[in-house]
């Protein structure tokens, strides 16, 4: 397929998310975490969901990841339902996740924490070791392969953390509060670094958030309030995409 | 998971907390070296009895007794008043029942599928003169032709041939021979008590020299030459005997001969018999030694249960971030599981390294001591097949032991996982 320039910033739906609603607990003490909420990401795009406590945010990326299953309604990649193939399959070789508190294996070295996702997809030693250390210097901690996890700085875990949610070359990358932990300075570069790797690789971001600002960033802004969707609108960088001076150039444009 | 990695990784977490692994597996090492320790004692002693009558499993020999002889507890028990069985009688109730006579013995000759009978005569000597005049004891018993010995010069000694005796090696020195051959064609002075009470000198030409088994004895008389002394000694009582032997006609099955011997009031045993029964009280002193091991690995076993909940605790978070990863309820499950086994596998690995160090002193102690003189014969026997016996059911039991806690693991759901403090 030859190259072509859009103007669109995204071209179709990576994820959709079909009247979703869940509900915890049973009889008369249930709470509706989410309700009725329809949603589609599009390839390549940034997108914010930003709420309060409490409004839902982080059960709909749970949902969205396949980690939790929703009480009604569907989601679907790719056309088809999430829950109806090996979740945890499709988890591990299509969504890279960058957790707040980084996770990661403290004794380990940075380049088996890195390789982890692969070794559990089986992939040979020296092919994930290798993609290890692709994903490493992306995230410029070339130099610290062989460090253990727990000499890292807050921002290097971090690091290492978007790193390891890369390694798998995943379509969608959702990063869930990724610079809850972090000061302002390393917080900055945490979201640069993302943004780069959306840019770079293509890879479609999902970001929770309370920053507004961070949010207003982005491509797209879910609004949450009580487990439903406030408002869905655009942010700056579709603005800025809109006006070509960040046209997208991409492999994945469907005709 | 490629299953090298899972054990690889499983193998790499039991070192995160090492005291608490290695007392697991200490305890594990424990039950392995007790399981090996009292199984070897009984491999061992099964080897010593393989070693001395194995040979001749398949003689044609079979030791005959009257029915109900070898079970008899006429005095060890008061009886109680029982009905009349006609089948019963004539069956071994009391002990002046329990010789063969020659009445018996000239039945038994004549019984089908008897070709030879032999008598076992005992005599008890008082001594014999050695090389130096002192005086020793010798103990002597019949020769039997159907079992074959160990002959390091001459041969063996006839049924009828009076005057000749096959002596064991170990009598060479204090006879004063310097080798097996320097002995043969010389003569051995040997004393009994008769029965009126004085002392009568038989002097026996030495016919062959043997490396005693457990069957051999210093002297070694023909049946004859038995005959002569034991009636010289007991009068008419050297002809009753609790056990003969006879041999089988080659043209009649066992179970033939063993049935005529039944329908006869007798019972004959063959020594492949003697040895199945040996073996079967070895085997169930070795199940009951075991069952005692058993339940120190029981113990351990439970530690093995403890250290994996520990570990699931403790690794929560973990095993939530490989959820999120990807990892399916089965690549935790696996995991865990495998981290049991190894406990089993290194707990077993160590205690029969332990035990095989331990074979290896006590026998060389053993061997010096109280089994000087008895050769080719281990206290301890740790077969190849034990090893891997010992092996697989520990890994298996520690397995099990680990489904519980493996299935916790697998069970988790990822998100609480994560959040777990």
């Amino acid at each position: 397929m030859p190259f072509r320039q859009v103007s669109l910033v995204y071209c179709f739906d990576m994820i959709e998310v079909k009247k979703v609603s869940k509900v915890y607990g049973k009889k008369e003490n249930t709470f509706t975490a989410l309700s009725d909420i329809s949603l589609s990401i599009k390839s390549g795009e940034v997108m914010a969901v930003v709420g309060k406590s409490g409004s839902g945010k982080s059960t709909l990326i749970h949902i969205l990841t396949g980690l939790d299953k929703p009480t009604k309604g569907d989601v679907k990649s790719s056309g088809q339902s999430i829950f109806v193939v090996d979740t945890d399959t499709w988890r591990g070789s299509n969504i890279g996740i960058v957790f707040q508190q980084f996770y990661l294996q403290n004794n380990d070295t940075v380049l088996q924490n890195v390789a982890l996702p692969l070794k559990i997809q089986g992939i040979p030693k020296k092919a994930r070791e290798l993609a290890a250390r692709e994903a490493l210097e992306q995230v410029g901690l070339s130099d610290k392969l062989k460090n253990k996890a727990n000499n890292l700085s807050g921002g290097q875990k971090q690091r290492v953390a978007i790193a390891r949610a890369i390694v798998g070359k995943p379509q969608v990358l959702v990063a869930d509060e990724p610079t809850g932990n972090l000061d302002s300075e390393n917080g900055e570069a945490i979201v640069r670094l993302l943004f780069e790797l959306n840019k770079n690789n293509q890879t479609t971001l999902l970001m929770v958030t309370h920053d507004e600002d961070l949010a207003e960033r982005c491509d797209r802004i879910v609004r949450l309030k009580d487990g439903k969707i406030l408002s869905i609108s655009a942010g700056k960088r579709a603005a800025k995409r809109s006006l070509g001076s960040d046209t997208l150039t991409t492999r994945r444009t469907r005709k | 998971m490629k299953k090298l990695d899972l054990i690889k990784t499983a193998n790499s977490n039991l070192r995160r907390s090492k005291m608490r692994t290695f007392l697991t597996i200490f305890s594990i090492v424990i039950g392995a070296f007790t399981l090996a320790m009292s199984l070897g004692l009984g491999e061992g002693i099964r080897g010593y009895i393989n070693s001395q009558i194995g040979a001749y499993e398949n003689a044609n020999l079979y030791r005959v007794v009257k029915k109900g002889a070898d079970s008899f507890q006429g005095s060890f028990s008061s009886p109680e008043p029982k009905d009349y069985k006609p089948e019963e009688q004539g069956v071994v109730a009391d002990y002046a029942q329990f010789l063969l006579t020659p009445a018996d013995i000239a039945k038994i000759s004549n019984l089908k599928g008897v070709e030879d009978v032999r008598l076992p005569y005992a005599v008890s000597i008082e001594y014999i003169i050695g090389a130096d005049g002192k005086k020793y004891s010798a103990p002597g018993d019949t020769s039997l032709p159907e079992i074959s010995k160990t002959y390091l010069a001459g041969e063996a000694v006839a049924p009828d041939e009076l005057g000749k005796v096959v002596l064991s090696n170990k009598y060479l020195d204090v006879l004063g021979f310097k080798d097996p051959e320097a002995a043969l064609g010389k003569k051995v002075n040997v004393t009994i008590k008769t029965l009126d009470g004085t002392l009568a000198d038989y002097d026996l030409e030495i016919k062959g020299v043997i490396s005693p088994s457990i069957f051999d004895q210093a002297l070694n008389y023909s049946e004859a030459q038995a005959r002569q002394m034991a009636f010289a000694q007991r009068g008419i009582a050297a002809e009753s005997f609790s056990q003969i032997f006879v041999s089988k006609k080659t043209d009649v099955k066992e179970a033939d001969l063993k049935s005529a011997f039944l329908k006869a009031k007798y019972e004959a045993g063959s020594i492949k018999d003697l040895v199945a029964s040996l073996n079967q009280i070895i085997s169930a002193a070795q199940v009951g030694l075991g069952a005692f091991s058993g339940i120190a690995i029981l113990a351990a076993v439970v530690g093995v249960v403890n250290t994996l909940f520990m570990a699931v605790l403790e690794r929560t978070k973990e095993i939530g971030l490989y959820r999120a990863l990807g990892a399916k309820r089965k690549t935790v499950f696996a995991l865990f599981s495998i981290e049991a086994a190894l406990i089993g596998f290194w707990g077993s690995v160590f205690g029969l390294l332990l035990a095989n160090l331990a074979k290896l002193g006590i026998n060389s102690v053993a061997s010096n001591s109280f089994l000087k003189g008895v050769q080719g014969y281990d206290l301890l026997g740790l077969p190849l097949s034990m090893h891997i016996t010992i092996m697989i059911s520990i890994i298996v039991v520690t397995l099990l032991a680990g489904l519980i806690p493996a299935f916790k693991a697998s069970r988790l759901n990822p998100i609480d996982a994560l959040k777990y403090e």
